[in-house]
């Protein structure tokens, strides 16, 4: 490298976003052929103020092109006086390559954008009617136009039915998965495993169609909250097998053969040293199903009808939950129900989020052991 | 001493590791998972039959065409009712909601890949799947009282500027409970979906394939045109199928959202539109019996259509593995 | 002397011709493999096997890769069956007994005839002290008090040569260890059921020099009270570690594999009868 290039790497500032000077760049020969004209590291905040200042500007002199707001016109502002830059002094190639760097920052951020969103929505509206006896009264005599009342009955309602879906889910979707991965060869399980597709997509409407016509009607069992807790399981059977085969698999064959040869029947290598070493992720992944399913509301409404006071009692009369207690406030239309949706929501996405970071923490702190 | 020259075929049929048959534990433990699996078939041919069945009383006493019928009247007398609205409200707004989820969710699939550090990356990660927690009644509601609002503005300013392409055109000046609105929030619902199964895909492009490229002087950007998108191209479609499956299925954010008009709307910022969906959740309480025979049938063809779209991803990815040579 | 059998030879040696090669032991061997034959499925991986292996002996199982010489091993503890489709002709008798008997529980058989694999795996879930008794509580030792079981510990990782390293952290993770004593921690396990054969299979080609210096010395104190039979692709490994050894080649990919020549590991070694046999220890393939 000749003295030429040094001082020419030094000078050119740090490289841009690409992070790389490709050797032998467009048009540029010589003794400094490795080094390129690389744009400033100030070079997008610059771009981003120009842009504001546009955008500002457009705010403020109320000029606006095509209709566009001011803060639309920061935004294009930016990527557009960005990329030309670039096109001027690195040429073509980093020009592309740092307009895709950009937008697929915006595109990330778009993504961040609702979640938050939806959770800050969620927790100051839901916090504006949260109180004790919300969390403890129910709508009981409550007149659905006044403010008052509570979500209790529908705490306890989603409480017992996702216990019980899950309690007919997990045995059956984990015993489904050993058989797949530990015995599943042949047609049997060839069908089985397409038909856990199968009921993979089922749509929640349709589970909660079928088991009011055949729980409920046909069968003539009443409306409850065990019917709502069956349809939740066909919803929730096949996460947990799917979900369980994963983990399974994960599981080396050398710890299988090990325990084989050490002369041991195979229920026992299933049973004592398979899903014992699966476990935390069997037990992530069940909490996860969970998650899901304690936010379904189209099966309930269909099977559990609504109830506005706390029926103990899950396997007869219609009782209430969180998803179909804020459907119902929803429907009245005035402003105290709405609220009350508002907090009905609240402890849903808190409960949800429990379970849902709990598995997530599960997996990271419980993988099998090995310090 | 030593027996006579025997064949032993272990295992005969399904596969039990030597002397399944001695062990009477063992044969118990093989029929009890041969059991559970055994119940999830039993339940999908429960839930084949009994609808199917259930919906024939409504297939044949319809007056109409089924499928080309524009009104929903199951109770009337004499029953007229179609599916095409619903249909087309069911694909039109998933269509919306994948057009916008899939751009969002693979630049943020790939950010995390490749652009974050690790820690924003894992941290990013976390955020996008929480997005997958939140139940639907919640961005129903969100969407509704919020989101709405805020879409309004959008929708007028692409009617006025943009209403010379005919689907953004609007002749009534009223915006809200759109299509473009419920799409969007689909494609919020959607956008977490699309992205983890992207990066998961993005995960496994061969580290020598990225390293590679970089190493011919290739920009990040040229690296994952060059290396990452066409090997993983058929994950990325089996990621927006997966996706499409899951917006074609919802069912209350659409119920609340959309103003359920019974009618076929192109016109994506006018009120309107029905999902086959949210027209059962809607409609189920009120139904008579023929309303809800005919109710079931749509939810049987809602499935059909989901059952078509998931198989279709799972046949890519099959697909894929055979080249990729994954065992 | 073993007589060397060739390729394609179908000559079945009778059982007292066996006994006349060798005058001074007339030791019962303890195990024999007669006209054995290893299918996957349709396909026959291993031909015509005749072997014995004299009770507290080392035996070897040498040969090219592919020549089937684990497809043997492993069927001498039925472990091949484990593979959908795979199954054998012949029989391999353990002290006078098939353990291809169909009165046979292959579960027992596996209890007293136990294996060691290439890759050391101890059970993740189970400290250092779970993983030697893991056989005997698997199999649910009934009558064991803690106190019977902590000298089985003992005695197992002392026979391993492990006692020492980790008699103070026996609750530790098994996992825990480095590669070496990892696999001295499975054939602690593995000899803690009391077996009276052990497979090792390939049990050092994962380890570095030093585990397998240790794991090597560990074979030949083991000598004393087990049967040993060990497949190597380390010629080296065989001639210091074995007293038998058992040469198998194959012909061609897609042929089955045979045994060629046995005899003590001197004579294999230095004065082979065998044309492929004198090839291979020379180095000329492999």
């Amino acid at each position: 490298m000749s003295l030429d290039t040094v001082v020419n790497n030094a000078s050119g500032g740090g490289p841009g976003p690409s992070g790389r000077r490709p050797a032998g760049d467009e048009g540029k020969r010589g003794p400094s052929r490795l080094s390129a004209r690389v744009l400033p590291p100030w070079a997008a905040a610059a771009a981003g103020s120009a842009g504001l200042g546009l955008g500002l500007a457009s705010w403020a002199s109320g000029i606006t092109v095509i209709g566009l707001a001011p803060a639309v016109i920061a935004a294009l502002s930016f990527f557009t006086i960005y990329t030309i830059w670039t096109l001027s002094v690195e040429g073509r190639r980093h020009a592309v390559d740092r307009l895709a760097t950009a937008l697929i920052y915006a595109a990330a951020v778009a993504a961040l954008v609702p979640l938050v969103w939806i959770l800050v929505t969620v927790l100051l509206r839901g916090l504006s009617v949260m109180s004790w006896s919300f969390l403890t009264e129910t709508m009981r005599n409550v007149d659905p136009r006044k403010a008052g009342g509570g979500v209790f009955h529908a705490v306890i309602g989603t409480l017992e039915q996702v216990g019980i879906a899950a309690l007919i889910s997990v045995p059956i979707g984990v015993l489904t998965a050993i058989y797949l991965v530990e015995y599943g060869k042949g047609r049997l399980a060839k069908s089985i495993n397409f038909f856990v597709d199968v009921m993979t997509g089922i749509p929640s409407i349709v589970a909660g169609m079928f088991i009011f016509t055949f729980w409920i009607l046909t069968l003539g069992f009443p409306t409850s909250g065990f019917a709502g807790a069956l349809a939740l399981s066909i919803l929730m059977i096949p996460v947990v097998v799917r979900s369980s085969e994963e983990m399974l698999r994960i599981v080396p064959n050398e710890l299988r053969e090990g325990a084989l040869a050490l002369g041991v029947p195979k229920y026992t290598v299933i049973a004592r040293i398979v899903v014992p070493t699966a476990i935390s992720g069997l037990l992530t992944g069940v909490m996860l199903a969970v998650a899901r399913v304690t936010g379904e509301t189209a099966p309930l409404l269909l099977t559990t009808f609504l109830a506005q006071d706390t029926n103990w009692n899950p396997f007869s009369d219609p009782q209430a939950s969180l998803p179909t207690f804020i459907w119902d406030q929803i429907s009245r239309g005035t402003e105290p129900a709405l609220n009350r949706a508002w907090g009905g929501a609240l402890v849903l996405i808190t409960i949800v989020l429990i379970f849902y970071a709990g598995a997530r923490l599960l997996a990271v702190r419980y993988a099998p052991k090995s310090r | 001493m030593s027996t006579a020259v025997k064949e032993r075929q272990a295992g005969g049929g399904a596969p039990q590791i030597g002397g399944a048959s001695i062990h009477p534990a063992d044969r118990n433990f093989r029929w009890l998972v041969i059991a559970a699996g055994v119940t999830v078939l039993v339940i999908m041919a429960a839930i084949a039959v009994f609808l199917v069945v259930k919906s024939i009383p409504a297939i044949t006493t319809n007056s109409t065409s089924m499928w080309a019928t524009e009104q929903w009247a199951p109770d009337s007398d004499p029953p007229s009712w179609g599916i095409a609205v619903l249909i087309f409200g069911t694909l039109w707004t998933a269509v919306i909601a994948m057009i916008i989820a899939m751009p969002i969710g693979v630049g943020t699939a790939l950010f995390i890949s490749f652009y974050a550090s690790p820690r924003l990356s894992t941290a990013l990660g976390f955020v996008v799947d929480l997005l997958a927690a939140v139940p639907s009644i919640i961005f129903g509601l969100w969407g509704l009282y919020f989101f709405m609002p805020q879409i309004v503005p959008l929708s007028q300013w692409l009617a006025t500027y943009f209403g010379w392409i005919p689907i953004f055109e609007n002749s009534q000046d009223l915006y809200t409970k759109s299509i473009l609105i419920a799409g969007l929030v689909l494609a919020i619902m959607v956008l977490p979906t699309v992205s983890a199964i992207s990066r998961e895909v993005f995960l496994q492009v061969p580290k020598g394939h990225v390293e590679s490229s970089l190493a011919l002087g290739a920009t990040r950007w040229e690296m994952i045109r060059m290396a990452v998108l066409p090997f993983s191209r058929g994950g990325v479609v089996s990621a927006a199928m997966l996706g499409l499956g899951r917006a074609l299925g919802e069912t209350i954010a659409v119920a609340l959202i959309l103003s359920a008009v019974f009618e076929i709307n192109w016109q994506i910022t006018e009120p309107g539109g029905n999902s086959i969906a949210a027209n059962i959740a809607l409609k189920w309480g009120e139904a008579g019996i023929n309303g809800r025979s005919a109710l079931i049938a749509t939810g049987l063809v809602l499935f059909a259509i989901t059952l078509a779209v998931n198989m279709t991803a799972r046949w890519i990815v099959d697909r894929r593995k055979e080249f990729s040579g994954a065992n | 002397m073993e007589i060397a059998r060739g390729q394609g030879s179908s000559v079945t040696a009778p059982t007292v011709e066996k006994q006349a090669e060798r005058p001074h032991e007339v030791k019962a061997p303890k195990l024999e493999i007669s006209d054995l034959n290893i299918y996957y499925g349709d396909f026959l991986a291993v031909e015509a096997v005749n072997l014995n292996v004299e009770p507290r002996s080392v035996m070897a199982l040498i040969g090219p890769s592919g020549c089937g010489k684990s497809t043997v091993l492993r069927a001498l503890d039925r472990m091949h069956e484990v593979t959908d489709g795979a199954y054998v002709q012949g029989s391999v008798l353990l002290d006078g007994h098939d353990i291809y008997d169909p009165q046979v529980d292959p579960v027992l058989v596996r209890r007293t005839i136990g294996m060691v694999f290439q890759r050391p795996n101890p059970f993740p879930t189970m400290s250092i002290y779970g993983n030697v008794v893991a056989g005997l509580k698997l199999g649910k030792a009934k009558g064991l008090s803690k106190s019977d079981l902590d000298g089985i510990v003992e005695k197992s990782l002392r026979a391993a040569n492990l006692w020492e390293e980790v008699k103070d952290r026996l609750k530790r993770p098994g996992a825990s260890l480095s590669g070496g004593q990892q696999q001295r921690l499975c054939i602690a396990r593995a000899i803690a059921i009391e077996p009276e054969v052990l497979l090792m299979d390939e049990p050092c080609s994962a380890l570095d020099p030093i585990s397998t210096l240790a794991v090597e010395e560990l074979i030949q104190d083991l000598r004393a009270e087990f049967t040993i039979v060990i497949v190597t692709h380390n010629m080296q490994q065989a001639v210091r570690v074995s007293d038998h050894t058992a040469f198998f080649n194959i012909a061609d990919i897609g042929q089955p594999g045979h045994l060629i020549e046995t005899g003590p590991t001197k004579e294999i070694f230095a004065n082979p009868r065998d044309p492929q046999t004198r090839d291979y220890v020379m180095g000329r393939f492999g």
